[in-house]
C-alpha cells in the first residue's frame, strides 16, 4: 500500500473529490467570466478613448472654422503638438494633418465607433468625412502622432489611473475638405489593475461562497460515512460497541439507522451462538466428566487409557469451540509484555522448537493469555507436520511478526486460505494423525485478527512451511 | 493420615458425577458424603468431622467459591476445587479465596485421589498450607507475585516465565543474599509435574536472566558462586 503515500491529484475520499470537482468548476467559470470581464473592459476603454479623441477633433476643427481657412487652423495644432512642450490640459489628443492617409489593418478599424463618430461630426456639421476609428498598436504609429503621447505619459498625468504605459491607442482618421488628411491620436486608458483586483476579490467571495458552506456539507456526509466504515470493521470482532449517533444528512442518518438495526441483529446472532456454544460446551462436558469417573471402572488398562484418551481429545474439542466462540469477549484485560521473554517462555514448553531471536526485547499491549495460545497452536502444527520448529520474532511498522518455520512438506499453495477454515486439515490420506481439533489455525488467525494482525501460511523457497503471525505492538 | 478412612465430603449438583465418582472414592479407601448443594453441604460439615471438600464450582444456588470461602474463614477442612473452566483467572481466585488445590473437569480420578492423598500428607505431616495469598516480592523496581506467578518489570511489563523459571526465581528471591547449590534448587523448583529440568538449572538460568538481567553476560541479580551455585545478589522487598 505504499502507493497511497504517494502524491495523487485525484483524491481518493469522497470529501476530497467532491471539494476538487466543485473547486475546478468554479476555477474554470471564473477563467471564462475572467476573459469576458477583460475583453468587456478593452472595449469600454476603446469606446471611452474614442470619444475623448472624436470630441476633440471636434472641438478643434470647430474652432478653426470660426477663426476663418478650414485648412489652416489644423496645423497650428500640429505645429504645437510637434513643437513645443506647452502645457495644455486638453493635449491628450493629438492632431495631424498629412497629404496621404495612413495605413492600418483591417482588423483593427473599430467600425461600430467609425460609424458613430461619422454620425456625430455630421450631426455638428463638421466637414471630415470618410472618418474611421482603429485600435491600433502604440508603435505602429507614426513619430508625429505617438511622440507626444508618449511625452504626455511620461509626464505623469495619467498615471494614477494605471501603472503602466498603454500600449495601444486609438486613431482617428478622416478627409479634410481640402483632401487632405486629418489624423488624431489618444492613448487607451484601460485601468487593467483595478479589474484585476475586483476580478480577484470577486473570485475569492465566490470561493469562500461556494467551498466553504460546501466543504462543511462533504464533512456532514463524509464524517458519518468514515465512522460508520469504522464500526462496519469491527462488527463481530470487537465488544459490542454503543450504537452509532444519527449525524449529517437524512439519507447518511438512514444509513446509520440501518447499520445501528443491523448491527444490533448481528450482535444477538453472535450473542446466540456464543450462549449455545457455551450452553453445548458446559452440557457436553459434564456427562464427559461423567464418563471419564466411570472408565476407571474397566480392568483392561489398555482399554482404559484409550477410553481416556478419546475423552480428552473430545475435551479438547470442546475447548477449542469455546475458545473460539468467547474470543469476542475475553475477560483478559490487555497487558503490555515482553514479547521476546514470553515466546521463549512457549518455545520452552516444546523440546522440538527453537527460539532463534531471544535476544529481542520488545514490548506489545496484548492479551497474553490468547496469544500465547496462538503460538502454542502454530508451533505445534509445526512440530506435527514437520519434524521442528523455528521461531523468528522481528518488530516492523508497529506490528510484531512471528515466525514460525517447520521442514514438513508445506502446503499446496491453493489450500493456504482454506486451512484456516474450521475442521480443515492439511493432511490428506492421514486422518486425525495429527490430532488436535482442526480449530488450531482458526483460533489463530481470530486471535491474531483480534490483536489487529493476521496469520498467514507460506511454503518457504528452501522446504517446509512458515507461519507468520503478527499482531499489533 | 489421622484416620484410617479419610471422610470426604462431595459436593457436586450433578447426579451423574457424584454417584461414580464416590463409589470409586469409597473403592479407594475413603469414607464420603455427599451433597448435591452447597447448603446441604453446610449442613453436613456441621454434622460430621470432615476431613477434606471435593468442591464443584459451578452450581446453581449459592456456588463453590461462595461455600469455599465460607469454609476458608471458618477454618474448615482443607478443599480440592472440581472445576470446569481452565481458564487461569478461575484457578487464581480459587486458590486465592482458600481452596487447597483444584482438578478441570472432566479429570482423572486417579490424579484426584493423587492430589487428596498430598494435601492430606501435608495437613497431616503439620507443614502450612502454602501461604499464597499476596504474596509478592520487589527487587530494583521489578515485581513478583507469586499467587498469579506473574513478574512485572520496573516499567509494569509482563514478563512471561515458563512455571521452571517461576520457580526458580521465587527460591531464588525468597532466599535472596544465600548461595543455593544446584541440588538445593533441583529441589525447591521440582514442581508437581516432575518438570523437564532436572539437569537443566544452568539453561534456566540463563534464560533467566536473559530476561530479568540488562546484560545476562555481566549478571546483577543472579551471581554466579564458583563451586557453590547461585545467589541472588539483589535487595529483595516483601510487599
Amino acid at each position: 500500500m505504499t502507493s497511497s503515500r504517494t502524491f495523487r491529484l485525484w483524491p481518493r475520499s469522497l470529501y476530497g473529490q467532491i471539494l476538487l470537482v466543485a473547486g475546478s468548476a468554479l476555477l474554470l467559470a471564473q477563467c471564462v467570466n475572467a476573459a469576458m470581464l477583460l475583453s468587456g473592459a478593452r472595449t469600454r476603454a476603446v469606446a471611452e478613448a474614442s470619444v475623448m479623441v472624436v470630441s476633440r477633433v471636434a472641438n478643434q476643427l470647430e474652432r478653426s472654422e470660426r477663426m476663418g481657412g478650414a485648412s489652416a487652423a489644423p496645423f497650428m495644432a500640429i505645429g504645437d503638438a510637434a513643437g513645443n512642450d506647452r502645457p495644455n490640459r486638453r493635449r491628450n489628443v493629438t492632431i495631424t494633418v498629412d497629404d496621404s492617409a495612413l495605413n492600418v489593418p483591417r482588423a483593427e478599424y473599430q467600425d461600430d465607433m467609425s460609424i458613430r463618430a461619422q454620425e456625430f461630426l455630421r450631426q455638428g456639421e463638421i466637414a471630415l468625412s470618410d472618418v474611421r476609428i482603429s485600435a491600433v498598436s502604440l508603435n505602429a504609429l507614426p513619430p508625429a502622432l505617438r511622440d507626444p503621447q508618449i511625452r504626455r505619459w511620461q509626464d505623469g498625468r495619467f498615471r494614477q489611473s494605471a501603472r503602466k504605459m498603454p500600449n495601444t491607442a486609438v486613431l482617428l482618421s478622416g478627409r479634410l475638405p481640402n483632401g487632405q488628411w486629418l489624423h488624431a491620436a489618444g492613448l487607451v486608458r484601460a485601468s487593467d489593475r483595478a479589474s484585476m483586483i475586483a476580478l480577484v476579490l470577486q473570485t475569492f467571495t465566490l470561493f469562500v461562497a461556494v467551498m466553504v458552506p460546501l466543504a462543511l456539507v462533504a464533512r456532514r456526509i463524509a464524517r458519518p460515512l468514515e465512522d460508520l466504515t469504522r464500526r462496519v470493521r469491527r462488527v463481530g470482532v470487537a465488544e459490542d460497541p454503543e450504537p452509532m449517533e444519527r449525524a449529517g444528512p437524512d439519507d447518511v442518518q438512514q444509513l446509520i439507522v440501518a447499520f445501528n438495526a443491523m448491527q444490533a441483529r448481528v450482535s444477538n446472532l453472535l450473542g446466540e451462538k456464543d450462549v449455545m456454544l457455551g450452553a453445548i460446551g458446559h452440557d457436553l462436558k459434564t456427562p464427559l466428566a461423567a464418563l471419564r469417573v466411570r472408565i476407571e471402572s474397566v480392568d483392561d488398562d489398555e482399554e482404559r487409557e484409550k477410553m481416556a484418551s478419546t475423552i480428552d481429545e473430545m475435551v479438547t474439542i470442546l475447548d477449542d469451540i469455546l475458545t473460539l466462540a468467547r474470543l469476542g469477549k475475553s475477560g483478559e484485560p490487555m497487558q503490555s509484555v515482553d514479547i521476546g521473554a514470553m515466546v521463549e517462555t512457549v518455545v520452552s514448553d516444546f523440546a522440538q522448537a527453537r527460539f532463534e531471536t531471544s535476544d529481542l526485547r520488545v514490548v506489545a499491549h496484548i492479551r497474553p493469555v490468547l496469544i500465547r495460545r496462538a503460538l502454542r497452536n502454530l508451533i505445534g502444527n509445526a512440530i506435527a507436520y514437520g519434524k521442528h520448529a523455528a521461531l523468528v520474532v522481528r518488530e516492523e511498522g508497529g506490528m510484531i511478526f512471528v515466525d514460525i518455520d517447520d521442514d514438513g512438506p508445506g502446503i499446496d499453495p491453493d489450500m493456504a486460505e482454506s486451512m484456516f477454515e474450521p475442521f480443515v486439515r492439511a493432511e490428506r490420506s492421514r486422518s486425525r494423525s495429527t490430532g488436535g481439533s482442526g480449530l488450531g489455525l482458526t483460533i489463530s488467525r481470530a486471535i491474531a485478527r483480534a490483536h489487529g494482525g493476521d496469520v498467514v501460511l507460506r511454503n518457504r523457497a528452501e522446504g517446509g512451511l512458515r507461519a507468520t503471525m503478527s499482531f499489533k505492538l | 493420615m489421622h484416620k484410617s478412612r479419610p471422610h470426604l465430603l462431595l459436593v457436586d449438583d450433578e447426579a451423574s458425577i457424584r454417584e461414580p465418582l464416590g463409589k470409586y472414592l469409597e473403592r479407594q479407601g475413603f469414607r464420603v458424603t455427599d451433597a448435591a448443594s452447597a447448603s446441604t453441604a453446610r449442613s453436613a460439615l456441621l454434622s460430621y468431622d470432615i476431613d477434606m471438600v471435593l468442591l464443584d464450582i459451578m452450581m446453581p444456588g449459592e456456588d463453590g467459591l461462595s461455600l469455599c470461602r465460607h469454609i476458608a474463614a471458618h477454618e474448615g477442612p482443607p478443599v480440592i476445587l472440581l472445576t470446569a473452566k481452565s481458564e487461569e483467572t478461575d484457578r487464581i481466585i480459587g486458590l486465592e479465596i482458600g481452596a487447597d488445590d483444584y482438578v478441570i473437569k472432566p479429570f482423572s480420578p486417579r490424579e484426584l485421589v493423587a492430589r487428596i492423598k498430598a494435601v492430606l500428607r501435608r495437613i497431616s505431616s503439620g507443614a502450612p498450607k502454602p501461604e499464597r495469598v499476596g504474596q509478592s516480592f520487589s527487587f530494583d523496581g521489578w515485581t513478583l507475585n507469586t499467587t498469579e506467578q506473574t513478574l512485572f518489570d520496573p516499567k509494569g511489563v509482563l514478563v512471561p516465565l515458563s512455571s521452571g523459571e517461576f520457580r526458580m526465581l521465587e527460591a531464588l528471591v525468597e532466599r535472596a543474599g544465600h548461595i543455593l547449590t544446584r541440588d538445593q534448587l533441583l529441589d525447591l523448583t521440582r514442581g508437581r509435574e516432575g518438570g523437564p529440568f532436572d539437569r537443566a538449572i544452568d539453561n534456566q538460568v540463563s534464560r533467566l536472566r536473559r530476561k530479568i538481567e540488562h546484560d545476562p553476560k555481566d549478571p546483577q541479580h543472579i551471581k554466579t558462586i564458583w563451586g557453590g551455585g547461585y545467589r541472588f545478589s539483589t535487595a529483595v522487598t516483601r510487599l
